[in-house]
């Protein structure tokens, strides 16, 4: 461990700053297992990025401001122009803008909410209580708690002003309702469109030395609990900003543990998860009905649910990682959905908890979802699985296949020719293709290949037997397997996995693309994922402990 | 140039409307049909309108150079456009630049689909960030829109089905560089957007009005204030001021040609109130979520909410299932010819069910040119002064060929353009035959783009446009102008 270098490039007093890359095992006795901790060969400190100093909330960040604000769960992102992705992730700082129709979007929703929650008396009860009405009392009080709350942090004389005299109005502009009720409307219409609502604004840092500035205690609450919640600061993380409590890293890993345990964490690492597996693409999956009885239409959103019981289990309820979900045989399944996996019990329309056979599946590469929307209408798919393993769960970079390669046929079955796995193999000899296909592609894919194109088990491919044996060539290693549940638990063992699984997560968290000083962050919590007691909300914990996550690149002048 | 609009803003309206709780009998009133606007020179506009997966090259187009007519479509995938023969501009032998199969090497890894769809607006290279490979250039549309809508706002970005939203295959249309403009699915949604005050019951009254102005005014000080800030970059700045101009329109007025008043009929506000959002995606709606698109889109142009428009229907290496053709696979696998992308065997009557979709898409295209021709301006229409452009991410989808893209224009542009000819722009000869494509590297597609900004009178710091796009050769098709 480079500890002195790194302090000194990562600036400011030790007891500011974390030592190397800014990561450590978890510290004292929280209950989320860390693990001891690791070692990290750090060339490059993890310092922070230069970025936006207005970060627009995600669409799900802002149906989670407005629950936590309003009580109400009222989802009206979903009326929204959808966010495109950015490296995997809807949630890019850089990249989130409101551009046109997104702008009225938002003018929509705020009216939507405001009349929502005064129209319930027991929500406007809970958000601006008012025993004496017509009163500054209650006009004032309700400013600037509802101000605190959804600026994420004291508002200014101003806007107390403005917001009053808005208040004010509600009497002449809202039609119906107490007068309090029409002030309220009125101010939470107004503060869901200020851009100190719909940004996560950034400009209160400080220089602590050495290059760096600290983020204000409301910033840093704010941008923890956006991170981890999807939703703003909660009262404990505003007192804890008040009064300047969240000025280090270990402060801010402590209150990240907090966060993680509670079930707030739930829904943000779900939501993780379905990006990172695209299984929003689960719903266009169409099957020969004739072939595949059993895919009945609408299962699609039954696959989805699977994987985020699945995920929500193995990462939240149990604490564990990326190892885990490769390799864990718990799952979740209505009625559809076992008879797909063959089980026997009898199963409902709802999901209930169960255990796959640990001889035939283990984590998600062998769940129904990954492996029928990665194959044909008709048939199973090993390049595609393959491919998708090799770029989504290892990051491994492929070159674009040659020019025309996607439209070359199949060659058709012969008495050489008479499997799925002899088609692909014979499709890919030439050295054009057999550089990746080889070692790379076509092993993987074979390994699942006792799976047909809606992920049923089979024990032969046109009566031929299977042959589910191959051989990846990584950077870290050979990997040799034989069948899908040796592979899903090789591949769980490797850098590879865990490296890529950190990576991605620090896209997701930091809500930007990793850049070149990230990757001992990366580095260190993929190795520390080895350990099995190290877990999701463990890696975040130590993503929140990091330079990067409290300080920003001092201005230059 | 700028054009002269007629501007009325909801303010105004607000003051007009007074203390009258229900405005509908003002509504006739603010109807800008003055003389004023009617003589003013006309606005010129845009519309692309983009499908996936090529096209039955054999039987898509007209049977001869030269002028069209109803009988050189006759038989044709381009048929059902009969009526537009005298209205239409079709150049032959224009290939996609930056070119497919990789030979400019712009792809970084992404697939042929990706590129036809990201290129074909933007002749730009493809980006690598994680898989998702979007363009590195802005469209033509939006660049269109920076001079020619009102106010530069963005171009207006309709699509009808599903995509791959996370990837390059979901989009046409970008604000900048690896930034694609957002896909507006939901017609009743974009309708509310711009339609006039009282167009839709219970809605825009004048306390309504009021109060978002009020709001406004409010949220205005909070945007004011933190863009004065002296820690927020360039470009922190220029997000805050997209985002207030967005909803500024309050403010600064809904813009109108003079032609009419933004709101539809009655019975299509009924239909348009009456779709269900969670179901707009779903392959059973495309044809009737995309003739609403078209209906708001034909409105967005003629009322003066936008003069640019983009409308893209499904998307490569997708859908929809066209079921009300009789037909049960997925456009990509028809395009494909196959049974199944894990098959080499043949899918019987392909190609046919090809041409069926090229026809039916040509209706679509007919509809839009006869909800533009509906309404007068000047002294002809809507689709007078615009030119709306068909284009396909590939020509023969079958082999992802890059090369003989059909492109379809209708309208003009105000006499910009020439009306009723099929013309070669490429010097090789064409091709004929089922899977054949006319070769050849000199008619790069970014040429026909630049011409296009130059035709509706977009201009960059005053200046035509001589090279758009990172790819391709300078200057227009001159023998496409009028």
């Amino acid at each position: 461990m480079s500890g002195a270098s790194t302090d000194a490039a990562a600036g400011g007093s030790a007891t500011e700053t974390a030592g190397a890359s800014g990561i450590s095992g978890a510290s004292g006795t929280g209950i989320i297992p860390s693990g001891d901790p690791v070692p990290a060969s750090c060339s490059t400190p993890a310092l922070p990025v230069a970025g936006t100093r207005v970060a627009r909330l995600s669409q799900k960040q802002y149906d989670g401001a407005v629950l936590a604000l309003l009580g109400l769960d009222l989802k009206l992102s979903k009326a929204f122009v959808a966010d495109p992705s950015f490296g995997g992730f809807d949630n890019n700082a850089e990249r989130l803008a409101v551009v046109d129709r997104a702008g009225r979007d938002f003018r929509r929703a705020a009216e939507q909410a405001a009349q929502a929650v005064v129209a319930d008396a027991a929500a406007l009860d809970r958000l601006a209580p008012c025993s004496t009405p017509d009163t500054l009392e209650c006009n004032a009080g309700f400013v600037q708690v509802f101000g605190l709350r959804a600026f994420r942090r004291p508002l200014l004389k101003t806007e107390l002003t403005s917001y009053q005299t808005l208040y004010g109005k509600g009497q002449d502009l809202v039609e119906a309702g107490t007068r309090h009720a029409r002030g309220v409307r009125l101010v939470v219409e107004a503060m869901l469109q200020s851009p100190q609502f719909l940004y996560r604004v950034e400009i209160a840092d400080t220089p602590s030395g050495n290059g760096l500035s600290r983020l204000s205690g409301y910033e840093a609450a704010t941008r923890l609990a956006f991170a981890l919640w999807n939703q703003p600061p909660d009262a404990r993380l505003l007192e804890l900003a008040a009064s300047d409590s969240l000025a280090s890293p270990d402060a801010l890993a402590a209150e990240a543990q907090r966060l993680l345990l509670d079930e707030r964490a739930r829904p943000v690492l779900e939501d993780f998860h379905r990006q990172w597996l695209g299984t929003d693409a689960f719903s266009n999956i169409a099957r020969d009905a004739t072939l595949f009885p059993k895919f009945v239409p609408g299962i699609g959103a039954d696959l989805q649910e699977e994987v985020r019981r699945f995920v929500s289990d193995v990462t939240f309820d149990r604490s564990l990682g990326v190892s885990a979900l490769l390799t864990d045989t718990t799952t979740f399944v209505n009625a559809n959905l076992a008879s797909l996996y063959g089980l026997s019990g009898t199963f409902g329309s709802s999901f209930s908890k169960t255990q796959l056979d640990g001889k035939e599946r283990a984590g998600l590469l062998t769940r129904l979802g990954f492996l029928a929307q990665n194959a044909h209408a008709s048939s199973s798919a090993p390049i595609l699985r393959g491919a998708h393993i090799l770029k989504g769960i290892l990051c491994t970079e492929l070159p674009q296949p040659p020019a025309g390669a996607a439209m070359t046929p199949f060659p058709p079955f012969s008495d050489t020719v008479r499997t799925g796995r002899d088609q692909v193999t014979e499709l890919t000899k030439s050295p054009v293709c057999a550089t990746c296909h080889h070692s790379f592609i076509n092993p993987l894919g074979f390994a699942f290949e006792a799976f047909d194109a809606v992920g049923q088990q089979r024990t032969d491919d046109r009566g031929f037997p299977l042959d589910l044996t191959g051989t990846l060539s990584l950077p870290s290693g050979d990997l040799r397997f034989d069948g899908a549940v040796d592979a899903s638990q090789r591949i769980a063992e490797t850098n590879e996995a865990r490296a890529c699984y950190a990576k991605n997560w620090l896209r997701y968290m930091y809500a930007r693309l990793d850049a070149a000083s990230d990757a001992c962050t990366i580095d260190s919590v993929a190795q520390k994922l080895a350990i099995s007691s190290y877990g999701t909300k463990a890696a975040l914990a130590d993503f929140a402990r990091t330079p990067s996550f409290l300080y920003r690149p001092t201005d230059s002048q | 140039m700028t054009n002269p609009t007629f501007t009325t803003s909801r303010r105004r309206f607000l003051k007009a409307a007074g203390g009258i709780a229900v405005a509908l009998p003002f509504l006739e009133s603010l109807e800008y049909r003055t003389a004023q606007a009617q003589s003013s020179p006309m606005p010129k506009r845009f519309v692309a309108f983009f499908q996936g997966c090529g096209v039955d090259v054999s039987r898509f187009w007209p049977k001869s150079l030269g002028p069209i007519s109803a009988a050189s479509l006759m038989g044709s995938a381009l048929e059902p456009l009969a009526s537009y023969a005298s209205r239409l501009l079709i150049p032959r032998g224009i290939q996609c630049s930056p070119r497919g199969f990789n030979f400019d090497m712009a792809q970084n890894g992404a697939n042929d689909h990706n590129l036809g769809t990201s290129a074909r607006l933007t002749a730009a290279a493809l980006d690598s960030v994680a898989n998702q490979h979007y363009a590195q250039g802005i469209s033509v549309d939006q660049e269109m829109a920076k001079s020619i809508n009102p106010g530069g706002r963005p171009a207006l970005t309709l699509a009808v089905g599903r995509s791959m939203d996370a990837s390059a295959d979901g989009y046409i249309s970008y604000l900048g560089p690896g930034n694609p403009a957002p896909r507006q699915q939901n017609p009743w949604l974009v309708y509310q957007d711009f339609m006039a005050p009282g167009a839709a019951p219970g809605m825009m009254t004048d306390l309504v009005l009021k109060r978002q102005q009020s709001v406004l005014d409010v949220v205005t000080e909070d945007f004011t204030r933190l863009k004065a800030s002296p820690r927020l970059s360039k470009a922190d700045q220029d997000k805050l001021e997209l985002h207030l101009s967005s909803i500024r329109d309050l403010e600064m007025g809904m813009t109108s040609s003079g032609a009419i008043a933004c709101s539809v009929p009655a019975a299509s506000v009924t239909e348009l109130q009456a779709i269900n959002a969670a179901n707009v995606k779903q392959d059973s709606q495309f044809p009737t979520i995309g003739r609403l698109q078209m209906d708001v889109l034909a409105l967005a142009l003629a009322c003066g909410h936008t003069n640019v428009a983009t409308l893209m229907w499904g998307g490569g290496e997708a859908g929809p299932v066209f079921s009300w053709l009789g037909q049960t696979n997925e456009h990509h696998l028809i395009s494909h010819r196959v049974v199944d992308y894990g098959s080499s065997m043949a899918l019987n009557g392909a190609v046919d069910q090809l041409h069926a979709i090229d026809r039916w898409y040509a209706a679509q295209f007919k509809y839009l040119l006869d909800k533009l021709s509906a309404y007068p301006e000047g002294s002809g229409t809507v689709l007078t002064n615009s030119v709306v452009m068909w284009c396909n991410e590939l020509s023969n989808g079958a082999v992802h060929h890059f090369q003989d893209l059909p492109f379809v224009l209708a309208g003009g542009a105000g006499g910009a353009l020439k009306q009723g000819q099929y013309v070669k722009v490429t010097k090789n000869p064409l091709a004929t035959g089922v899977d054949a494509v006319t070769p050849g590297d000199d008619a790069p597609h970014n040429k026909l783009l630049t011409t296009l900004l130059n035709a509706v009178g977009a201009t960059k710091s005053g200046a035509p446009y001589d090279n758009f796009g990172q790819f391709g050769s300078p200057g227009n098709y001159t023998e496409l102008l009028a």
